[in-house]
């Protein structure tokens, strides 16, 4: 007799298949969708970068340009809002879009490049500007004054400051 | 070329069993995609489209790559899901392969066989709705919205100098600034 | 009891506390005392080989026990001296995969294994390399070697029928061939494994404890979050983490959501196997709303993404609260109603009724757990024996049945989709206030941990030791299909062939959870082992 009822079941239920494509989906708050990158905002931290468990996000160096190159590539990200969490500046927002097929997989790219500081002393591109002043605003205005160094030659600076320091000045 | 209705077989290459519940998942009531046509058939023979998911281990290969040639042409790829389209969370271990099109680069070098047309739908896994979409798009039913996005940070010099300035600006009026680099040229008096 | 059986056989004693009892017992002894754990009632849930070079110990074995009339875990750590150690398989026969997965990828030789056969690695993966040595890099990728399958012979009077690796009615890849005499399986070879991802390398070498978890998502698409929660805890054992209530309940609401949706699924193949189609549009139906719930409160249908240690990414507030319930009372009436319309037709009760039994010996001897074991009669549950997130402080009922057909699988499942509704029901009630994440912890170094909990497919146990900083040294997960797929041969003896798929079906079998392969030949039924959603649509 059971199938009687379903058929019965099924009329009083009516259409549930709903009409997309023809008409637009409506997804809840806080839908894990496409990640979008803000340019504006990006500071080239990495922190992104090293939070994104399928390293859908890369962030490398390109030195002869002396650019940064933020890398999202969608096609390999998981959607799990990491990035989102860890970025210090809100720049990388997981959007609504779920509508994200192509026809190539260039499209799946986004690239931010961002222009580095050459160190002052030995010329290497080490950091980007923007990431250069979110630090420099944690720090103290005395603190700033090795902020044009790259990291091997401010540890250079450093130890050679402890030589001349006499046992350690108030900087050292 | 592929307006009519779409046959489809599924090839699983390894993946978690996401994306392939949410295939089965947009055969029922609710997605309901067998008003497009579109139609899972047992035999890649009978195919025109393959709907595509997992990283391609290294164990399956072999294997896609029989039922791949087994899809006669003119035939549409569906690319479904992270692990299909760029290899997912998995991309570059010793045991996968990392997605199609790793695959169509095998296929290339070893059997001389072009890339069909491809779709790449990412998600992980992707709403049922997106793999609608893509559908649809392969019907032409709506336009592609995904676009590549390159954005590149131009700074002249004055921006350099502006920034340079605040940095620097205040230090200098504190006179913190200045001392230090003494420091070091004077021979670690200190301040 | 349990300490007293280590004791007495030298086995020295590295933890001891309310979860878990790890000693290193000597090799001679090794044998002796997995047996005796045995006959004390614990049964045996996994064996992990780990590379502890580093820690200057060299190559070991932990064996873990499930003991549930203490509550707690049990592992014994053997080393290997000379890359030995002895098989515990001749007296206990579920370490059979867990031992030959240790020798494929560790290289650790097991004295006296029946069947030292190749397990995981692929056919054409060169001898000597192993991937989970410490040497090896998780993104190598050594040269093929040929591969000659092994010839076998034709019997007179047996039928061979190949399935996949890409079957119409399989949606994963897996091989096997039913030899089939009339109409009867008289034996089977099976060749799993091909879902094998290199995780448990790729999360020790490159990722972080907080990025693990969305891989530990990965290891299953159906039930991804029971993995992520096991391998939060184990760290959170490892670590001694106190985890906020609040997050705790809301783990439990998100496990209990997706075992709803996991058992509508498995409802919807059931009757499709059976031919009840419209009984699987329903089912589909009504689960639609669970994805939708589980979109709303976690932001994606299926990969939660909800866990990191110490805690959950999300808070569940009122309004979401109150669409649950909401939902809840739309969707278990019609539960309901398409359940019980279908436990009324005859047709497919005689359909399921008294075929592919497995009584309870047989299912104590094999370990199943889960539906499988409380269809047969054997009353185990991880929620109520060994409480995690919030259970210790919910009601809820454990149903077991005696007869151990495929019926009896089908009405846990039936009682527990309905005590599911009940516990999310109390824990959205009982959501207590506060935070949802703990992140002021400190990882240890060598720290061995355990996570265990109640797969909608049954007993889902993580092994942790964490290397400190925030790394981890080794993961291993076991998916419950791994213990119960072993009990398919026993349940399909003597039946017919038609009846396979909803025989094969009825452990809810996820393959990719479980990954693994073994080769069967002959006319002995044991041993082999057999497909998943064989049909899934």
């Amino acid at each position: 007799m059971g199938r009687f009822k379903l058929i019965a079941k099924a009329i009083s239920i009516g259409r549930v298949t709903e009409k997309y494509p023809f008409v637009p989906l409506e997804v809840p708050e806080g839908f894990r969708g496409k990640p979008v990158i803000d340019p504006e905002k990006c500071i080239g931290c990495t922190s992104c970068s090293n939070a994104c468990p399928p390293q859908a996000l890369q962030v490398y160096d390109d030195l002869e340009r002396g650019v940064r190159v933020v890398h999202l590539f969608i096609g390999r990200c998981i959607f799990c809002a990491r990035c989102q969490d860890v970025c210090p500046t809100g720049a990388i927002k997981l959007t609504k879009e779920f509508e994200l097929a192509t026809l190539s997989e260039e499209d799946l790219h986004q690239f931010v490049e961002l222009q580095m500081v050459r160190c002052e002393e030995c010329g290497r591109p080490f950091d980007t500007f923007r990431h250069l002043l979110y630090s420099a605003k944690e720090l103290q205005p005395w603190e700033r004054e090795m902020m044009f160094l790259c990291p091997e030659c401010r540890a250079k600076r450093i130890s050679e400051r402890l030589i001349f320091a006499k046992g350690g000045g108030g900087y050292v | 070329m592929f307006e009519k209705s779409l046959w489809v077989f599924h090839l699983n290459s390894g993946s978690c069993n996401g994306c392939d519940i949410e295939i089965l998942n947009i055969f029922a009531p609710k997605q309901d995609v067998e008003r497009f046509g579109i139609k899972l058939v047992g035999s890649p023979r009978h195919a025109d489209a393959i709907a595509f998911t997992g990283p391609v281990t290294r164990e399956c290969l072999p294997k896609v790559i029989e039922a791949f040639k087994a899809v006669p042409e003119p035939k549409i790829v569906l690319a479904i899901g992270s692990c299909a389209c760029g290899g997912g969370i998995w991309y570059d271990t010793y045991a996968v392969i990392g997605g199609v099109k790793e695959l169509y680069k095998i296929l290339k070098e070893e059997y001389g066989i072009e890339p069909p047309t491809t779709i790449y739908i990412p998600g992980c896994p992707p709403k049922p709705e997106a793999i609608i979409y893509a559908v649809a798009m392969a019907r032409g039913l709506v336009k592609q919205k995904q676009k590549r996005e390159i954005y590149i940070e131009e700074l002249d010099e004055k921006t350099e100098r502006d920034i340079v300035e605040i940095l620097f600006g205040e230090a200098k009026e504190t006179r913190h600034f200045v001392p230090n680099i003494t420091v070091k040229t004077d021979g670690g008096e200190d301040e | 009891m349990i300490i007293e059986i280590l004791k007495g056989n030298d086995a020295k004693i590295l933890r001891h506390d309310e979860k878990v009892i790890l000693a290193l017992v000597p090799n001679d002894k090794l044998r002796t005392t997995a047996e005796l754990l045995f006959k004390a009632g614990c049964y045996y849930a996994t064996g992990v080989g780990v590379d502890e070079r580093l820690l200057g110990v060299g190559f070991s074995m932990y064996h873990i026990f499930n003991c549930e009339s203490e509550k707690r875990y049990v592992i014994l750590k053997a080393v290997a001296s000379n890359l030995k150690i002895p098989s515990i398989t001749p007296v206990i026969s579920g370490a059979n995969w867990a031992e030959r997965e240790a020798m494929d990828m560790i290289g650790i030789l097991f004295d006296e294994h029946p069947e030292p056969l190749r397990l995981i690695l692929p056919d054409d993966w060169p001898e000597g390399i192993y991937p989970l040595r410490k040497e090896f890099h998780y993104n190598e990728r050594p040269p093929k070697v040929e591969f000659k399958p092994p010839k076998r012979e034709k019997k007179p009077g047996i039928m061979e029928v190949p399935v996949g690796p890409y079957h119409p009615t399989l949606h994963e890849p897996e091989v096997f061939e039913l030899h089939v005499k009339g109409e009867e399986i008289v034996g089977a070879v099976y060749r799993g494994f091909h879902v094998h991802r290199g995780m448990e390398k790729l999360a020790e070498e490159r990722m972080t404890i907080n990025q693990i978890p969305f891989l530990a998502e990965r290891i299953c698409g159906i039930c991804g979050y029971t993995h992520n929660c096991a391998y939060a805890q184990a760290v959170e054992d490892a670590a001694k983490i106190e985890v906020p209530e609040r997050a705790l309940y809301i783990r439990t609401i998100l496990l209990e959501l997706e075992r709803l949706h996991s058992h509508l699924l498995w409802f919807g193949v059931a009757f499709h196997l059976l031919g009840f189609d419209s009984g699987f549009m329903h089912t589909w139906r009504i689960r639609e709303a669970f994805m939708d719930l589980a979109e709303l409160l976690t932001g994606n249908r299926k990969t939660y993404g909800m866990n990191l240690i110490g805690g959950v990414r999300r808070d569940i507030d009122e309004e979401k609260k109150k669409k649950v319930l909401e939902i809840f009372e739309k969707t278990k009436k019609e539960t309901k109603e398409v359940l019980d319309n279908a436990v009324g037709m005859k047709e497919l009760i005689s359909r399921m009724k008294g075929i592919g039994i497995l009584p309870k010996k047989e299912g104590r001897e094999i370990g199943v757990v889960g539906p499988v074991a409380r269809a047969s009669g054997i009353d185990t549950d991880v929620r109520r024996d060994h409480p995690y997130a919030a259970y210790g402080d919910l009601d809820f009922k454990v149903p077991v049945y005696k007869e151990g057909d495929v019926l009896a699988r089908f009405l846990v499942r039936y009682e527990e989709t309905f005590e599911s509704f009940w516990i999310i029901e109390q824990a959205l009630d009982q959501l207590p206030p506060g935070d949802i994440l703990n992140e002021d912890y400190e990882l240890p170094e060598y720290a061995v941990g355990i996570g265990a909990t109640e797969a909608p497919r049954g007993e889902d146990v993580h092994f942790v030791i964490t290397e400190g900083g925030n790394k981890v040294y080794r993961w291993r997960p076991r998916a419950p299909t791994y213990n119960n797929l072993p009990a398919v041969p026993i349940m399909l003896m003597g039946e017919k062939l038609a009846d396979a798929p909803i025989i094969i079906a009825s452990i809810d079998p996820c393959f990719s959870c479980t990954d693994h392969m073994v080769i069967v030949d002959g006319e002995k039924v044991c041993r082999c082992s057999l497909d998943d959603y064989l049909g899934r649509l």
